[in-house]
């Protein structure tokens, strides 16, 4: 574990070079312990590393730090309850990237639809967007590298690229492939940690 | 009672300190450029916690009550019914008088406030628009941002020799080695500390692309890590970057280095074209 300046006003720790589920509720568990500190201004969990930024007026990067790592570094086990699992109504047939998925994958739109919806995903992060969440992990048999040019994707998208699969909570460029899409609209609800269902409709 | 806007300019939004604490859900702080510029603007108004117009060339204000407004920050050619003002300054507006700000003399954002804030909507917490997040929306012809009347009765200036200043040939950014830097090989290492680059008229308030000579990647790739105010990072191209206010909070490009505070404000006050240095503290 490693705590490394990211400013004159921020740290991050980091936890390990290789994501799981065990590290990502340990994580986003030590980011909701940190924010009680009255010296945190934000505290943000991402895959392998939990990023603080604190009132360099009131506390020192060296105090802060010590503080932080006494958190990180407490293996107690988890007081949180379960995170909640958030259920996500999803029409494939409005996916305009479905087909190309199935193609460049080398199965059926079925078979897509199918691999993506049976799955259940976490929360590893939220950016890009205010409610964008980064949901892994996806089926290693829809892995595909982002789109090489952005096209305009619309609010309530849901999209793929690499092992992650995401809803678009507002319109804007994109560069993964959209398959489906929601009505869903309750972003605020999100935290890193939480469970993903996709349902067909 | 407000002011009347007759013309929106460049761009002009509402901003204030920033919106704190929603970072993990993905909200960028958003907030003024030049921190600095816009603090001593309302310090010279008597007020801290409150807000101003970030103004970019071209916006013209028509008053329909009296208040005390301070201007800081870039010399926008700020007239007040066509007399010229003083940046870092106060003056009193009267009803119908036009506030105008008609060209870039020198720096890029001037800051309007007036005594008591402007009355416009917050957004969890902070006044702030945040242009790339659609949170709030600039300025437009027609619209009215309202104030609390007011009857000055002293006026304030800052000393010429105290204000920033944004004119040098070439900018330092001074700025630490992040904890990616020793991913970048020699070659990038030293082009980043020591090439000069200048800036693209991409740069927005996002982020402020660099054009110059391109760094190498390093071949190690990193997860996706919050991005703190001035990480630098380098996009595909090699080109760098230095995000600002309305960064996105997530970033998986690979980060070389975090500019100061200081020179972030400053970096904000310079025109495309601009050519900048790093300097590593």
């Amino acid at each position: 574990m490693k705590i490394e300046k990211t400013g004159q006003d921020s740290l991050i720790v980091r936890y390990a070079s290789v994501c799981s589920e065990t590290l990502l509720e340990k994580i986003a568990s030590d980011a909701i312990e940190a924010r009680k500190i009255d010296e945190v201004i934000e505290s943000v969990p991402s895959y392998t590393a939990l990023w603080i930024r604190f009132d360099s007026g009131k506390i020192s990067f060296e105090a802060m730090g010590e503080r932080i790592g006494k958190i990180c570094r407490n293996n107690a086990p988890l007081k949180r309850k379960n995170a909640p699992l958030h259920t996500i109504e999803a029409d494939y047939t409005r996916g305009k990237d479905l087909s190309r998925v199935a193609k460049l994958t080398h199965m059926s739109e079925k078979e897509v639809v199918t691999l993506h919806s049976t799955q259940t995903y976490r929360i590893y992060t939220i950016g890009f967007l205010p409610g964008f969440a980064y949901l892994g992990i996806l089926d290693p048999r829809l892995v595909l590298p982002r789109k090489r040019k952005l096209e305009s994707v619309e609010a309530g998208a849901v999209a793929v690229a690499k092992d992650q699969t995401a809803i678009y909570p507002q319109k804007s460029p994109g560069g993964w492939y959209v398959i489906a899409y929601t009505d869903f609209k309750d972003y605020e609800r999100f935290e890193t940690g939480d469970f993903v269902r996709f349902q067909e409709i | 009672m407000a002011f009347e806007v007759i013309r929106s300019g460049l761009l002009s939004l509402i901003v204030d300190e920033g919106r704190d604490g929603f970072m993990h859900k993905g909200y960028a702080p958003s907030g003024a450029l030049d921190l600095q510029s816009y603090r001593m603007t309302l310090l010279l108004l008597g007020d801290v916690k409150s807000n101003a117009v970030e103004v970019m060339p071209g916006l013209a204000l028509l008053a329909h009550a009296d208040t005390l407004a301070a201007i800081g920050g870039a010399d926008l050619d700020a007239t007040l019914n066509g007399e010229k003002l003083e940046t870092f300054s106060t003056f009193r507006i009267r009803k119908g008088d036009l506030l105008e700000f008609r060209k870039r003399v020198k720096g890029m954002r001037a800051y309007l406030s007036v005594k008591g804030g402007f009355l416009t909507k917050r957004y969890l917490g902070s006044f702030s628009v945040s242009i790339r997040e659609k949170i709030g929306s600039p300025l437009v012809r027609g619209q009215k941002i309202d104030y609390t009347p007011f009857l000055p009765s002293c006026y304030k200036r800052i000393k010429r020799d105290f204000i920033p200043r944004f004119d040098a040939k070439v900018t330092i950014l001074k700025a630490t080695p992040s904890y990616q830097y020793d991913a970048f090989d020699k070659t990038s290492k030293e082009c980043f500390f020591g090439a000069l680059f200048r800036i693209s008229p991409q740069s927005n308030r996002t982020g402020f692309l660099l054009e110059g000579q391109k760094l190498s990647l390093p071949k190690k790739s990193f997860h996706s890590e919050p991005n703190a105010f001035g990480t630098v990072q380098i996009l595909g191209d090699g080109r760098p970057v230095v995000l600002s206010c309305e960064r996105q909070t997530i970033g998986g490009y690979a980060k070389i280095a975090t500019v100061q505070k200081e020179s972030c404000y400053i970096l904000a006050q310079l025109p495309p074209g601009s050519e900048v240095k790093f300097e590593p503290i």
